[in-house]
């Protein structure tokens, strides 16, 4: 059974590796071939997340500047950049006079039925084109915008993450594409693969297909959460059959939950078989990886919440806080479920939540606003100190930290500013995102010295 | 993976039929590729022509419209997501968002927006379940108890029409095998 699942996924991987798409005419089309090896690729250190695992990438910043790709009404994009030392915005294209709206301009990015995301490491600039109408490629240029060529290119429709890490030799992501099963239904196939830019070779790193029970799962998920210090991270969600009560929801709801197992695996960057760090039942646990750790949260017994520290090397689990509101805020709070924290980022050595720590009825002569208010913490994992983020925004009856965009030395890119969008052709709820440029002390201390962003556009 | 056996499909499409037959206009939530990545069509009942939900655009309210050839630009599925799920758009990375604002009532548009990254998507998750023979999907830890109704387009909330699904310890509506 093993072989034959082998050889179907390796069917896959020759399919996705298949060119099967003509090039624009401003770019050149490297060939591509498929690499059999499923599992065991040493692809090397010194990788780094290039793009959040976030569901919306607002872009991907280096050490100089922030890539981002924006929409145009006529389906077009555009790319901008910006740079961090002047503290502005611009369209990546050095050609005066430039409108910015075709294939003569390095910052014009051709309509595409999907997701365009930038990617940006020292050397390069990759926008990664995914999506379930046209076939998903990734595109390769200079930091200036120039000498765009196609390097790689799906020959079906693929869902590939924004979460991407990168070193010098390889980018690494997840790609969820549809294969057809016996039975004539078609299936998810989530892998997490390696592409090697010098060869412009695709290796599966991990495939879920291969830590799943075929015979058992009813679904099936997988997630890229990140790199730690010796490896990247994936979760796996797979949810096997479970009874129903016609009589309570609430009971179906549990068993659901129970039958639903989620498995977080370190796949080493030396090739080392895949490591299972963390099994837990659905609703019970919620963590990220950062530097040499993976951190999470964990349901007790007791509902009270506790965070949690699993080193990746030695497995070692140490508790930075048994009962986390408490330590933090003074109070237990029971009702707070594991979504209710949200990790967002490591700076400087602090690990970086939103946690959801307020939520009541706010009324008016109209409408009832449930608010909710979501309040930053910074924890140190040494000595466990912990701190608020008072950085906040208020928006559609919601309070938020100031969301960090990406790190460049001592400063941090973050969203200074969130209102209400004035532009009337916007519908209510819309929202006009400003960035600015912050140090790290400053953030971590809750002191509001931003340098604002000339913005060319401004952010959703 | 689920698997649709054929005597299944057909009590699907039988059911499907009826309750086609007994609403107009309306909309379901219909089995896509696999058991997570859904999309989320409508059918017109008397002619049997799928409709789709259609709104495509960050902001945009979902509405249900006749299929017109452009199902491309207004596919919805829904994804996992951490403990939970996620309508998204099929294009686009902005999903489904609903709304916390009390509209004199319990009635809640579906709209397009962005995820909120800083809060996980709180406005924006849902949850599936099997129940009663059929998927359900339910909004994730909402602030407001009792049922939930998601309005194709809450301009008119009172049609049940509009109702794209409900999650409902008495009736399931929008559902799937």
């Amino acid at each position: 059974m093993k072989k034959l699942l082998g050889i179907f996924i390796l069917g896959a991987i020759v399919l996705l590796t298949a060119c099967g798409q003509t090039a624009p005419a401003t770019t050149s089309v490297s060939s591509v071939s498929a690499d059999t090896r499923q599992t065991g690729k040493a692809v090397g250190a010194g990788f780094r997340m290039a793009t959040s695992p976030d569901f919306t990438c607002y872009g991907s910043g280096n050490a100089d500047g922030f890539y981002s790709v924006v929409a145009n009404d006529d389906g077009s994009k555009n790319i901008l950049y910006t740079d961090y030392a002047s503290a502005n915005q611009v369209y990546l294209c050095n050609q005066p006079n430039c409108e910015h709206d075709s294939e003569k301009c390095t910052a014009w990015v051709a309509p595409f039925e999907g997701s365009v995301t930038p990617v940006a490491t020292e050397n390069n600039l990759f926008l990664i084109y995914s999506g379930t109408t046209q076939n998903a490629k990734i595109e390769q240029m200079g930091l200036n915008g120039e000498n765009k060529k196609i390097i790689f290119t799906f020959s079906q429709q693929a869902v590939i993450e924004n979460a991407v890490a990168a070193n010098d030799q390889f980018l690494v992501f997840s790609v969820c594409s549809y294969q057809q099963d016996d039975d004539g239904g078609v299936e998810p196939q989530y892998n997490l693969v390696a592409l090697e830019l010098q060869t412009q070779k695709m290796t599966t790193l991990f495939s879920l297909a291969e830590h799943s029970d075929k015979n058992k799962a009813e679904n099936k998920a997988m997630f890229f959460k990140g790199v730690t210090n010796t490896g990247f991270i994936v979760e796996t969600m797979v949810q096997n059959a479970y009874e129903t009560d016609e009589t309570s929801v609430e009971k179906t709801f549990e068993n659901m939950n129970n039958a639903t197992t989620h498995t977080v695996y370190e796949i080493p960057f030396d090739g080392s078989a895949p490591q299972p760090l963390l099994t837990y039942a659905n609703n019970q646990c919620n963590g990220m990886p950062y530097g040499d750790s993976f951190f999470y949260v964990k349901k007790k017994e007791n509902g009270l919440l506790t965070l949690l520290r699993l080193k990746t090397d030695t497995q070692e689990t140490t508790v930075l806080a048994d009962d986390f509101a408490k330590q933090w805020l003074g109070e237990e709070k029971k009702e707070m479920t594991v979504d209710d924290v949200v990790f967002r980022n490591f700076v400087d050595g602090y690990l970086l939540m939103n946690v959801l720590t307020d939520e009541y009825v706010a009324k008016n002569e109209k409408t009832e606003s449930m608010e909710l208010v979501f309040t930053g913490v910074a924890v140190d994992p040494g000595s466990k100190e912990m701190k608020t983020i008072g950085l906040t925004s208020h928006y559609n009856a919601t309070t938020v930290p100031a969301d960090i965009l990406a790190q460049a030395g001592d400063k941090l890119l973050v969203f200074a500013s969130v209102l209400p969008q004035q532009d009337p052709g916007f519908r209510k709820g819309a929202v006009a995102r400003k960035v600015a440029l912050i140090s790290k002390t400053d953030y971590l201390q809750s002191v509001p010295n931003f340098t604002m962003v000339n913005l060319l556009r401004e952010y959703w | 993976m689920k698997k649709v056996g054929k005597k299944i499909g057909a009590a699907i499409l039988a059911m499907v039929l009826i309750i086609a037959m007994a609403v107009p206009v309306s909309a379901i939530v219909e089995p896509g590729p696999n058991g997570f990545a859904i999309y989320i069509y409508g059918w017109a009942g008397h002619s049997g022509s799928s409709a789709i939900l259609k709104g495509h655009g960050i902001n945009n309210n979902i509405t249900v419209g006749t299929n017109n050839g452009e199902a491309g630009n207004h596919v919805w599925y829904v994804v996992p997501n951490g403990n939970g799920y996620l309508i998204k758009d099929g294009t686009q990375s902005y999903c489904v968002n609903i709304h916390r604002v009390k509209q004199y009532g319990t009635y809640y548009p579906c709209t397009g927006y962005y995820y909120e990254n800083s809060t996980g998507g709180r406005d924006q998750r849902v949850q599936l379940v099997q129940y009663n023979g059929y998927t359900v999907i339910r909004v994730q830890n909402p602030l407001v108890g009792g049922n939930w109704y998601m309005m194709a387009d809450y301009s008119q909330p009172v049609a049940s029409s509009d109702v794209i699904w409900y999650s409902d310890s008495t009736a399931m509506k929008a559902h799937w095998y």
